[in-house]
């Protein structure tokens, strides 16, 4: 995984260090939501205190909130848009509320990623239609769409990949079927 | 390699799947490279996730790459006669990106053969079907934790099943009459008096 420098950079002049800012940067471009143990995994700390400090400062800023679970398990929401501007990414969907199955999946999709630091991914709708259409010389037509009407009749947008699942380039990576 | 992936919802059917699968078919179907990864917090869905993958991979269009051919040749003999009105907007794009896929001398002295009857429609598709490569496709799953146990209402107790004694009702007392407790006995004796 790449993290940009200007990234990093912009997420640290927010007030957050360097593991901070760099794990912030993970959360916001594939889940908007993390629990604490991802935290310390990625961080490879074991005390809590070293979280503890992270969620106070994400809180106390409003960069996120606290959604408390069963059994008083809690998960973070990352929602400031100072968030996702700072890592270039201010219209992102993430920001928004979503259900318990979507949280799941993305804490998952969170733990694939954090497992997988060395894969490269791609980030966005523009990267994989650029990579598919501009590297690869394919149709438009033939990548998963879905069409969304817009205000003014008759007037649609195509919008590609919207499941935002994880698409990547393995190097050399092919197993048998 | 281009890696795919998809997620599983913890949902008790693959309907999510097949449907995302679908979405992809048409691009999975003009790959001749790619991975996939099913991530779960479950290995429940793997083995039938690896089945309707296949099943769906394996029927998914492919386009007849000896199809393709003929139809850039079709279309770059209307656009060099000039027969612009003949070509819709579709028409331009294929031929456009077809230009840059074909740019090779064998496909340019096709054409001409073709163009000039030496060679016929049935032995250009022969052709570029045979040469067009295989597809390799591969599936891996990938176990994560999920962060499961923040969603779970009770941890799951385990209870071993080693040194467990299954206890049966019986309608003898469990002690005999005979049986005298040695501990008591001397504050039930001071009771008595």
């Amino acid at each position: 995984m790449i993290f940009p420098e200007s990234s990093i950079e912009n997420l640290r002049s927010l007030g957050y260090t360097e593991d901070e800012a760099r794990f912030l940067y993970v959360v916001a471009t594939h889940s908007s939501y993390f629990a604490t143990r991802q935290y310390l995994q990625f961080t490879d700390a074991k005390s809590g205190e070293k979280s503890m400090a992270f969620t106070k400062k994400l809180l106390g800023k409003g960069h996120a909130t606290a959604k408390l679970l069963l059994r008083n398990g809690r998960i973070y929401h990352l929602h400031s848009r100072l968030i996702y501007r700072a890592v270039g990414r201010k219209n992102l969907r993430n920001r928004r509320e979503h259900s318990v199955e979507y949280l799941r999946t993305k804490l998952a999709i969170l733990d694939f990623v954090l497992a997988h630091l060395d894969y490269r991914y791609f980030e966005t709708e523009a990267e994989k239609v650029d990579y598919f259409c501009g590297k690869l010389g394919l149709s438009r037509g033939i990548l998963p769409a879905k069409r969304y009407s817009g205000a003014i009749r008759h007037k649609t947008t195509d919008r590609y990949f919207v499941d935002k699942f994880l698409s990547s380039l393995f190097p050399n990576l092919l197993l048998p079927l | 390699v281009i890696t795919f992936s998809f997620v599983d919802p913890g949902l008790m059917t693959l309907v999510s799947f097949e449907t995302h699968l679908l979405a992809y078919g048409t691009l999975f179907s003009v790959l001749p490279l790619f991975s996939f990864v099913y991530i779960a917090t479950r290995s429940t869905h793997f083995e039938s996730a690896h089945k309707l993958f296949l099943a769906i991979t394996q029927r998914a269009p492919n386009i007849d790459p000896g199809e393709q051919v003929l139809r850039y040749f079709t279309l770059r003999k209307l656009w060099e006669a000039q027969q612009y009105g003949k070509l819709n907007d579709d028409d331009l794009e294929f031929l456009n990106r077809s230009t840059k896929e074909f740019n090779d001398a064998l496909t340019d002295i096709r054409y001409h053969q073709w163009l000039q009857g030496r060679a016929s429609s049935d032995m250009i598709r022969a052709e570029f079907r045979d040469l067009a490569p295989r597809q390799e496709v591969s599936f891996r799953t990938e176990l994560v934790d999920g962060q499961t146990a923040l969603f779970q209402r009770s941890v799951a107790r385990r209870v071993s099943r080693i040194g467990v004694t299954k206890v049966t009702p019986s309608l003898e007392g469990t002690f005999g009459a005979g049986f005298e407790p040695a501990f008591g006995a001397e504050e039930r004796q001071a009771q008595e008096k």
